[in-house]
């Protein structure tokens, strides 16, 4: 049963939630990325390191973006669409009609992170990183993916429009990102570097940075972790608590 | 099969959506649930297949009770929802497989699925897109959607609601044939009043979350109207209502709307009653030269004892 449920989640995702779009459309702003920096990497003045660690922020934002879009929108879709009460009417949990909802769009999420493995690995090509960069993407990457999924789905079930449940989802992205993007000013205050020290993705930049650009082996990194990992905590335990209120509240 | 006692929704904005429900609802009965919009049917719908807890009273279906079995009960039950959604990007048969999984634990019924399709008639284009249907199409799927489990009742909730006249006839047949072979109880709200009497045995009637009414529709035709009444139309309308007046038996006479004569006659229990007094009638108008065009007893609709049922309801607060 849960097979047919992820299956038909993903379908959705794919082709109701314009979710093959979306793939698409990351496809395509990879591959202008990609030939972009091929292009200007002989000349940049900036360290083949950097570049491979913009490319890598840029692959996490995008994957984030369209996890956060399909994820935010999986439950309010149902309710707006009026199809809510006939899954309501299965035998099925709100556990596992939440949990299939998860696994759904986490695959859309994962196939987004394998697309963009060759984008990474040609514009780390010829620098001694290809293979440091994309190991550190799918693991950074798939804890983030993990948790941002969970927030987005989780606000899904407690919005009634797809809409607040998208912008709100994707506040969360911008608040969660938004120390990492500025970490050089966050440093000279002690709350900011509180505030460094707890936040995920900072924590990934700096563990991004102390792989690639200080050459430290990454399990010296691993201090970087807790972070990650309590931030994935934290968004399971909402998405948990918010699966035990799935109701067809909202529905047209 | 379905039986409530007392049951009470009062939603958290202190809104009392049903009072005091009681409903008893037989095996293979189609039992048609009225009311006007705002009565509480919706939400009666909801109690009843689980999706809303009620705030008292209890609800059995099947033996079940509903708060202690709800997973035996989902089992049992179809629900034809109001404003019924699809996933317009399946399939008709893909649609009904997914649900059949949902309910089978993956396990496949691929002959009843086919025999689904066949009795909905939708065989011929099972394999396509549900956007491309139209309403009709999408609403004989979501019947056979509701009978995928194979369910012992099936809810359906204004099923023919913003159907033309031959989708609405489509239903009727499709959920009469779904009764009588499948042995299915059939509980319907619908504002087509007439799919109503051509499909039910029992029907109710609430009004602003009360039972205001319950029973068979003769049963309901003879309280509404006592007795016998007969309607007709002849060559001198006028004269003929003093002639009337004078036989014995009848209550009163009187114009109808459309200019017949009604006659209302005393309810008699003799045998052969209506047969006596119409030969009655029809000898008094040859006696008095007036020529008969039309001649038939009255029956009161399911519109009239509706309207005149939750008129009276009115009037009596």
């Amino acid at each position: 049963m849960i097979n047919t449920m992820i299956k038909k989640e993903f379908r959705e995702c794919l082709f109701e939630s314009k979710g093959l779009w979306m793939v698409f459309s990351t496809a395509v702003l990879l591959s202008i990325l990609s030939i972009v920096v091929v292009n200007i990497k002989e000349g940049s003045v900036l360290a083949q390191t950097d570049i491979l660690q913009y490319a890598m922020k840029a692959i996490f934002f995008l994957t984030f973006i369209v996890s956060l879009v399909l994820g935010a929108s999986s439950f309010v879709s149902e309710r707006e669409e009026n199809t809510m009460e006939s899954l309501l009417l299965t035998p099925v949990s709100k556990e596992m009609l939440t949990f299939s909802k998860y696994v759904g769009v986490l695959l859309i999420g994962c196939a987004i992170l394998a697309i963009s493995m060759p984008y990474l690995v040609a514009i780390g090509l010829g620098t001694q990183f290809v293979g440091t960069s994309v190991i550190l993407t799918l693991f950074i990457g798939g804890i983030l993916e993990l948790s941002f999924v969970a927030i987005a789905v989780a606000f899904s079930i407690l919005f009634q429009s797809s809409k607040a449940s998208i912008l709100t989802s994707i506040l969360v992205l911008i608040l969660v990102f938004m120390p990492g993007m500025m970490s050089g000013l966050l440093k000279q205050s002690v709350i900011g570097r509180i505030l460094l020290r707890m936040d995920p993705i900072a924590n990934a930049f700096d563990m991004m940075k102390a792989v690639l650009s200080d050459q430290l082996p990454i399990h010296e990194q691993l201090v970087h972790l807790p972070s990650l990992v309590i931030f994935l905590i934290i968004a399971f335990i909402f998405l948990c608590w918010a699966g035990g209120k799935v109701s067809l509240k909202g529905e047209k | 099969m379905i039986r409530t006692k007392d049951v009470n929704k009062i939603y958290k904005n202190g809104f009392h959506a049903v009072n005091n429900l009681n409903l008893k609802v037989g095996y293979s009965d189609i039992f048609g649930f009225l009311g006007p919009n705002g009565a509480g049917k919706t939400t009666t719908i909801r109690m009843l297949d689980g999706l809303l807890t009620p705030s008292s009273g209890e609800i059995k279906i099947g033996g079940w009770d509903i708060q202690e079995n709800p997973l035996e009960i989902k089992r049992m039950i179809g629900v034809v929802p109001e404003s019924h959604g699809y996933y317009s990007w399946m399939t008709a048969r893909e649609y009904l497989e997914y649900f059949s999984d949902l309910f089978r634990n993956g396990e496949k019924q691929d002959d009843y699925i086919q025999e689904l399709l066949e009795n909905v008639g939708l065989s011929d284009r099972q394999d396509s897109l549900i956007s491309q249907f139209s309403r009709g199409m999408k609403q004989r799927l979501g019947i056979a959607k509701a009978l995928v489990n194979q369910p012992k009742i099936i809810f359906l909730d204004e099923p023919t609601l913003g159907l033309d006249p031959n989708g609405q006839r489509e239903i009727q047949q499709l959920l009469k044939s779904i009764n009588q072979e499948k042995r299915i109880t059939i509980f319907i709200t619908s504002h087509q009043l007439k799919d109503i009497e051509v499909l039910c045995n029992k029907v109710c009637i609430v009004k602003a979350g009360e039972l205001i009414e319950q029973g068979s529709i003769p049963q309901l035709q003879e309280k509404y109207m006592p007795g016998y009444t007969i309607e007709m139309q002849t060559s001198a309308n006028l004269n003929l209502l003093h002639i009337l007046q004078g036989i014995p038996k009848i209550e009163r006479v009187f114009l109808g709307e459309e200019g017949q004569i009604v006659i209302v006659m005393e309810k008699g229990r003799e045998e052969n009653f209506y047969t006596k007094m119409k030969h009655d009638i029809i000898a008094q108008c040859m006696s008095a030269g007036i020529d008969i065009e039309t001649i038939r007893k009255k029956k009161l609709s399911m519109e009239d004892i509706f309207f005149r049922a939750t008129r009276e309801e009115n009037q009596e607060k």
